[in-house]
């Protein structure tokens, strides 16, 4: 006898990286959030990186700028580095497909896919979520709201 | 009829305690963020608090240090009390097993099992992560990244229905080599009960509703 089984779909898997509104005045990276992540243990089919961000000023070389840092190399042989792909500034980045058009000014969210940089990759290790000012002027301020990052099956 | 199957094991379940980058210069015990826990709701066959930390000073004396508090004393007969085996320092604590290596300097995961503390206990209440440098002087600060108590096993959200319900009473779905037996009609608008195998060593679930597991299950019978 053979029986079958339904399985609902599946929602993101979202891991907070970063929940509380942090804010930098400087153009060095400044570490608002990290997370500790197994990626044996998550589906790694979709993999995006999702921050919601604001600047003080909408000018060019002001942006805010966020990138995701992997602490311990576990993406590039050990060596810590920026995960490829995981830039988003105000000005050029893009939102999640379909979400509303973004505004520098005001919280808003941005997406990348970050599926290239993690196929194939099985470790262990930090990812921190780094936050600076394109070009910092003492003056203005970039924030950010919040950062997750979503695994999905499909 | 008794059928079986065998399921890949689930995905730990993680609740987020602190979801943002926080630091102290002060050595005593400051709250950065806290969770309300029902521990009835919560499967504690695996409950591990795991946090990412750093010090600016990797001198002895300067560590980083974070416990979970139990505010309302769940787990201690009402006794506001620091949950037993909690506290982590950036020099005596240890990495996930199998995780990299950890450096005081830089933000590194460390983790603690804590399924000895919570184990038996089914109460509601506060607890708070609080971080502190070992010895201040001023200037070099404790930080915390991040933290997240990890819990193995989920059963809070549906994902598996049977589709001929009267091919099977009895259903058994091996979890990580323990022993969930799903028994009774498994229809879309009946409940079933869902129970540990006791021979496990781990406490029999109540009746819910919705068995469910935090995979993706594929199998035949």
């Amino acid at each position: 006898m053979r029986s079958s089984m339904i399985v609902q779909s599946v929602q993101p898997t979202t891991i907070p990286v970063c929940g509380t509104l942090q804010s930098t005045l400087l153009d060095t990276p400044q570490t608002i959030g990290a997370v500790y992540i197994d990626l044996s243990a998550v589906p790694l089919q979709s993999i995006r990186f999702r921050v919601v961000l604001s600047s003080t000023s909408a000018a060019a070389g002001k942006e805010a700028v966020v990138d995701l840092y992997d602490t311990n190399g576990i993406l590039n042989s050990g060596v810590p580095a920026v995960v490829a792909g995981s830039e988003i500034d105000t000005t050029t980045g893009s939102p999640p497909p379909g979400g509303p058009a973004t505004d520098p000014l005001f919280p808003s969210a941005y997406e990348v896919g970050l599926n290239a940089a993690f196929s194939g990759y099985t470790g262990k290790g930090v990812f921190e979520c780094r936050l600076r000012i394109n070009v910092a002027d003492a003056v203005n301020v970039a924030s950010c709201q919040s950062a997750d990052l979503l695994f999905e099956t499909s | 009829m008794r059928s079986s199957m065998v399921l890949p094991g689930p995905l730990p379940t993680t609740v987020p305690i602190c979801t943002a980058s926080v630091s102290t210069l002060l050595d005593t015990p400051q709250t950065i963020a806290a969770v309300y826990l029902d521990l009835s709701q919560l499967p504690m066959l695996i409950m591990r608090l795991r946090v990412v930390l750093s010090t600016t000073d990797a001198a002895v004396g300067r560590e980083a240090v974070i416990d979970l508090y139990d505010t309302n004393g769940i787990l201690n007969g009402g006794v506001p009390g620091i949950v037993a085996g909690s506290e982590i320092d950036t020099t005596t604590g240890s990495p996930p097993p199998g995780g990299p290596a950890t450096d005081p300097l830089e933000p590194s995961a460390y983790e603690v099992d804590l399924a000895s503390s919570f184990f038996g206990y089914s109460g509601k209440g506060t607890f708070e992560l609080r971080l502190r440098i070992n010895a201040a002087d001023g200037v070099e600060k404790a930080w915390c990244h991040g933290a997240a108590l990890a819990v193995r096993g989920n059963y809070s959200a549906p994902i598996v229905e049977i589709l001929d319900p009267l091919a099977a009473e009895s259903f058994d779905i091996y979890l990580d080599g323990s022993n969930l037996t799903v028994s009774g009609l498994c229809t879309q608008s009946s409940s079933v009960s869902v129970e540990m195998d006791s021979g496990s060593g781990f406490t029999p679930f109540a009746t819910d509703a919705s068995p469910t597991v935090g995979f993706i299950a594929t199998g035949s019978l």
